[in-house]
């Protein structure tokens, strides 16, 4: 028997807000250990839960972003467990009524788009950080506890079962990081665990619609273990049934070293965390207004951008998908190409050494200028500075901020072309590489390159490389 | 008369008066707490220091001329649940024996900006659960009416200490009648602010929906002065109300002519004392012969007020208390892992009737009964917040019972805590609704006990609660109930 | 699981959920009470309540907003103030394997 792999996401995005969802604290990453603590978020006594307005805001962005139907009444409520990680023993989560519900997210899949639908949006808080002493918390003779990430904001997204496969998840996750990056909301870096990932699988016989037993598969911490882990386990559950064998309801672990999925432990029905709605926090009311005053906030989506780049400059598909790797990206470069009318060129430049270079300098594009990438590509379109000049100019352009222009006449980086100017440099090369003139002169064109090279680095890059060809020709 | 002796308004005029120092009126209760302590055992912690260096630093800014609260000056005592930076907090439990808060809770903070030398944390029920201070982990608190009897509970050391002449003020904490039971056992003004009148920030959680730090005090002119202080919102407490606070003092004398009452007859079944009772009808005479127009009234659904309580209020605090587990704070005990230490911590750490009440919200709150306990509990309560809106429409002020009986014996209802609960039934439909209710003395019964009679009005209307209660100890007689330990002015 | 059976048998779930142990004598003597309270309790279920709606909250407003700013957080002098379980700059607890709860 065939059988297709269901599967659906439970995402956990951390919001970037400076403070925490219910207190004050910083949720700067990195600080020194439980120095980012409160009472509040320590869960000592007498302490109340006072809501963040801009977690709100950012949830609500991305809910409508999802395309979700944000919720004017939503109601906090408890969850309650005992985890050294919880400090008040219960998690401010939303149960019943939480923010959002519904929504989907449309994909590009190699075999076509199609839309991921979404069960619901919900805000909640951070748990803190353990650090297991040892290889792993099975093998832990104690744990360390640090809760400066407790009490960070949360945005629980959950899909519908809508992914057939480990690729699919993938795709959709990193559509999903780019959305909400795009956005602003977050930073979902998975290394840092700002995006996190469980997701449920279970398999079916190819046209059959009920849904078999699913595992739980846990510790996903990148696209690729995403990706590997669930294909892992579909066949693992594959195997199982081709051998007329079971499935049984588990929560499995990803062990990316052995790329093989680990069972934790059976599930007996499911844990009880008796929610109830949290007393301290009245309900969230969102009025409709204020819903759609955040809507406008929305900027165009990074998936309909994309589409318009495409055909707008015509960039092809993956071009397009770089540019709008953020919106800053995005904006940066349809606000160049207003005033530079060969995108093509321009393309070039922003997709290869611009991005390269804001890499190095470990720069945001967002402090970056257009009109300076413009003034430099005008002066080499111009023939002012050559393809070296202009990179380098580029690396230092972003580092300062200075003008290309500026830079030119202050440094006399200007393109040396004339004959006056690189006839002697020439005579002099000649004279002193009396092997390579030879050699050219027997037909090696290679020898021309060495040639022209002296020249170049005589003038330190600023020759004109044709006009050189052409002098050497002469010449010899 | 005494300094010790006096009401807080008394000594706040002759603190602005320059009659007397903050430093003498301290001193006079810290002399006479010496004496009586060792008999009553109000409190828990006693801050003996920090009240004189923050009555001198009273002195000091009148001396300089600067205007100060009509408190500064006047002590405080304040319930060991509620949280003083610096000073332990053990909410009556060995678990927080040793418990020091980084901050002050927000009353706390409000009392000291005003200059109220904190006397000392006072003995309550481990965690506010009970209604006779025989809960507390450290020891029992005694009536000061009669050393034999329960200052009721939670709040027993506040009420004890006023009624001691301990401190002329002192703050509680009420989520099913812990500031009026114990008001009306130790013959005091007992209030319970409206639900979101007063911040809880700080006040350690027994059940989120029900709790409001309330005030106790020998006169309601006290307790006016008192609630002026506290109340008001707070950014640190989502559910404080953004309602102005009203100048409850200036309104006190207004009377009571004109104003419709209720007298709530469910409110005293048969099996209560009958001098209960008779102080009720006696108190409706004196408001209907000072022209409020007095008429029965029924609350039908009142009567599941025991149920809804005890199912909403161990449901949260089952929750509340989970933090509890002695890894940031608080008494821990050793555990081969986690699971182990926490349920070894908190075995230990607790006592009998908070183990019951957590196993009981545990179970209510399980899937299983979800539906048939907690969300049958919050629709009932929908029906009593619906007969008190019915009722407050047609009426301003309802009068009824406090407890079925006086102070009952130390040890007396300890061990059977159905029998403990079910005298708290007057006490409990109040919360349930959110509005304000007070305890004033209405005399006393056999034994010389004190009785008190309750007050209800509707939300943010302490006003009437207070011109009411004023009016029937004017009625009553000059001064305030004195007991044994704090002898009448001679 | 009938609603309204004794709670001997459901006794050590309900432990276990609460994280809170019980000595056999502990166990047999608020079983006991336990069940008196179910009593009480259960006659809740009697009211009448169809098409009534539960009660979450007292407080009529919504809930109000704090601005996103930092404040300062605890010294860790503070933070470890009550603690007994500081290792350095982290608390530390004793092995967790065993059941770990479904997290976050």
């Amino acid at each position: 028997m065939e059988y297709e792999a269901i599967i659906g996401l439970e995402i956990h995005v951390e919001l970037q807000t400076r403070s925490k969802i219910f207190c004050g604290c910083s949720t700067a990453f990195g600080a020194e250990p439980n120095t980012n603590c409160c009472p509040g978020c320590l869960g000592l006594p007498g302490t109340l839960p006072v809501l963040n307005r801009r977690a709100v805001e950012y949830a609500v962005l991305a809910a409508l972003a999802l395309n979700c139907q944000v919720q004017e009444k939503s109601v906090f409520a408890r969850k309650n467990y005992f985890y050294p990680d919880l400090p008040k023993a219960y998690q401010i989560s939303q149960d019943e009524q939480p923010l959002a519900w519904g929504g989907y997210l449309e994909i590009d899949f190699p075999e076509g788009s199609r839309r991921v639908n979404l069960e619901r949006v919900h805000l909640e808080e951070e748990a803190g950080k353990l650090i297991h002493a040892g290889d792993s918390i099975i093998s832990a003779a104690y744990s360390l506890v640090d809760y400066n990430r407790a009490g960070v904001p949360l945005l629980e997204i959950v899909t519908a079962p809508e992914l057939y496969s480990g690729r699919e998840a993938r795709l959709f996750l990193q559509e999903l990081r780019t959305l909400l990056r795009y956005i602003g909301v977050s930073d979902v870096k998975m290394e840092e665990g700002s995006l996190r990932c469980d997701a449920n699988i279970s398999l079916r016989p190819v046209g059959t619609k009920e849904l078999g037993t699913r595992a739980e598969v846990k510790n996903l911490n990148s696209f690729r273990a995403v990706e590997q882990a669930l294909n892992y386990e579909a066949e693992r559950q594959a195997m199982i049934l081709a051998r007329g064998g079971e499935i049984i309801q588990s929560t499995c672990h990803w062990d990316d070293s052995r790329k093989a999925t680990v069972v934790m432990r059976l599930k007996e029905g499911t844990a009880d965390y008796r929610y109830f709605p949290e007393p301290d926090l009245p309900p969230l009311i969102l009025e409709r207004s204020s819903i759609e005053a955040l809507k406008e906030r929305l900027p165009e989506l990074p998936r309909q951008r994309r589409r318009r780049l495409q055909e707008q400059y015509d960039l092809t598909a993956e071009e397009a998908a770089v540019m709008t790797d953020s919106c800053e990206m995005a904006d940066f470069f349809e606000k160049a190409a207003a005033s530079y009318p060969d995108y093509r060129n321009l393309v070039n430049w922003v997709l290869g050494d611009l991005i390269y270079q804001l890499r190095e300098a470990g720069k945001e594009v967002a402090q970056l200028s257009p009109a300076l990438l413009i003034e430099l590509l005008e002066l080499f379109d111009a023939g002012e500075i050559n393809r070296p000049v202009a990179k380098e100019l580029l690396a230092e352009m972003i580092r300062s901020g200075a003008s290309p222009r500026q830079m030119v006449r202050q440094r006399g980086l200007g393109k040396i072309s004339g004959r006056e100017e690189l006839a002697p440099l020439v005579e002099q090369v000649i004279a002193e590489n009396p092997d390579a003139v030879e050699n050219y002169r027997k037909g090696k064109k290679k020898a021309l390159a060495f040639l022209v090279g002296k020249v170049m680095a005589l003038t330190r890059g600023r020759a004109d490389p044709q006009e050189l060809n052409r002098l050497f020709e002469e010449k010899i | 008369m005494k300094l010790f002796e006096m009401t807080a308004l008394e000594l706040s005029r002759l603190l602005q008066k320059k009659e007397v120092s903050a430093v003498e009126v301290t001193q006079s209760f810290m002399e006479h707490a010496e004496a009586v302590e060792p008999q009553v055992r109000a409190y828990i912690t006693r801050t003996s220091e920090t009240a004189l260096a923050e009555a001198e630093a009273v002195d000091e800014k009148r001396r300089r001329g600067e205007t100060m609260p009509l408190l500064a000056g006047v002590p405080l005592a304040v319930k060991d649940n509620i949280c003083t930076g610096g000073v332990r907090t053990t909410c009556g439990s060995r678990f927080l024996e040793e418990y020091l808060p980084p901050e002050d809770a927000t009353v706390v903070k409000k009392a000291r900006a005003a200059g109220l030398p904190l006397m000392g944390k006072t003995n309550l029920d481990e965690f506010a659960m009970g209604s006779s201070t025989e809960n507390s982990a450290f020891f029992p608190t005694h009536n000061p009416w009669d050393l034999q009897r329960v200052p009721g509970g939670s709040s027993g050391g506040s009420a004890a200490a006023v009624a001691a002449g301990m401190a002329p003020l002192a703050l509680g904490t009420d989520t099913g009648g812990s500031v009026r039971q114990p008001a009306a056992f130790c013959g005091l003004v007992g209030l319970r602010p409206t639900y979101g009148r007063v911040s809880r920030a700080g006040v350690m959680a027994l059940a989120s929906s029900l709790d409001q730090a309330g005030l106790l005090a020998l006169t309601t002119a006290d307790a006016a002065l008192l609630l002026g202080l506290i109340a008001g919102e707070d950014r640190d407490d989502p559910t404080s109300s953004s309602e102005p606070v009203a100048d409850y003092l200036s309104t006190l004398q207004e009377g009571v002519k004109g104003l419709r009452v209720g007298l709530l007859t469910e409110n005293m079944p048969e099996h209560f004392d009958r001098e209960i009772i008779a102080a009720v009808h006696r108190a409706a005479a004196v408001l209907a012969e000072n022209g409020a127009v007095v008429e029965e009234l029924s609350l039908p659904h009142t009567g599941s007020s025991l149920e809804v309580y005890h199912l909403l209020c161990a449901a949260e605090a089952s929750s509340n208390l989970g933090r509890f587990d002695g890894l940031r704070y608080g008494r821990s005990a050793r555990g081969e892992n986690v699971a182990e230490m926490y349920s070894r911590t908190r075995g230990e750490g607790f006592g009998p009737e908070v183990k019951r009440r957590i196993l009981l919200g545990t179970c209510i709150l399980r899937e299983s009964r979800y539906e048939s306990y907690y969300l049958q509990a919050l629709r009932v309560r929908t029906l009593i917040r619906r007969d008190y809106e019915a009722a407050l429409n047609r009426f301003d002020l309802l009068l009824g019972a406090v407890t079925p009986t006086t102070a009952f014996k130390l040890g007396e209802k300890k061990d059977d805590p159905v029998a403990m609960y079910h005298a708290d039934i007057c006490l409990l439909p109040g919360p349930l609704a959110g509005i304000p209710a007070l305890s004033v003395p209405g005399g006393l019964g056999s034994g010389g006990l004190p009785i008190g009679v309750q007050l209800t009005a509707a939300p943010f209307r302490e006003e009437i609660l207070f011109r009411a209660a004023h009016l029937l100890e004017q009625e009553r007689g000059p001064g305030p109930l004195r007991s044994q330990l704090l002898p009448p002015a001679s | 699981m009938a609603v309204n059976q004794g709670i001997e048998e459901e006794l050590d779930e309900l432990c276990d959920l609460a994280c809170l142990y019980l000595s056999p004598a502990e166990k047999e003597q608020i079983a006991g009470q336990l069940n008196a309270i179910l009593r009480l309790v259960s006659q809740i279920q009697k009211v009448e309540t169809d098409g009534v709606e539960p009660t979450f909250y007292l407080a009529a407003r919504p809930v109000h907003f704090r601005k996103d700013q930092v404040e300062p957080s605890l010294h860790p002098d503070q933070v470890f103030r009550n603690t007994v379980h500081r290792s350095e700059c982290y608390f530390r607890v004793p092995r967790i394997a065993g059941d770990e709860p479904e997290k976050v």
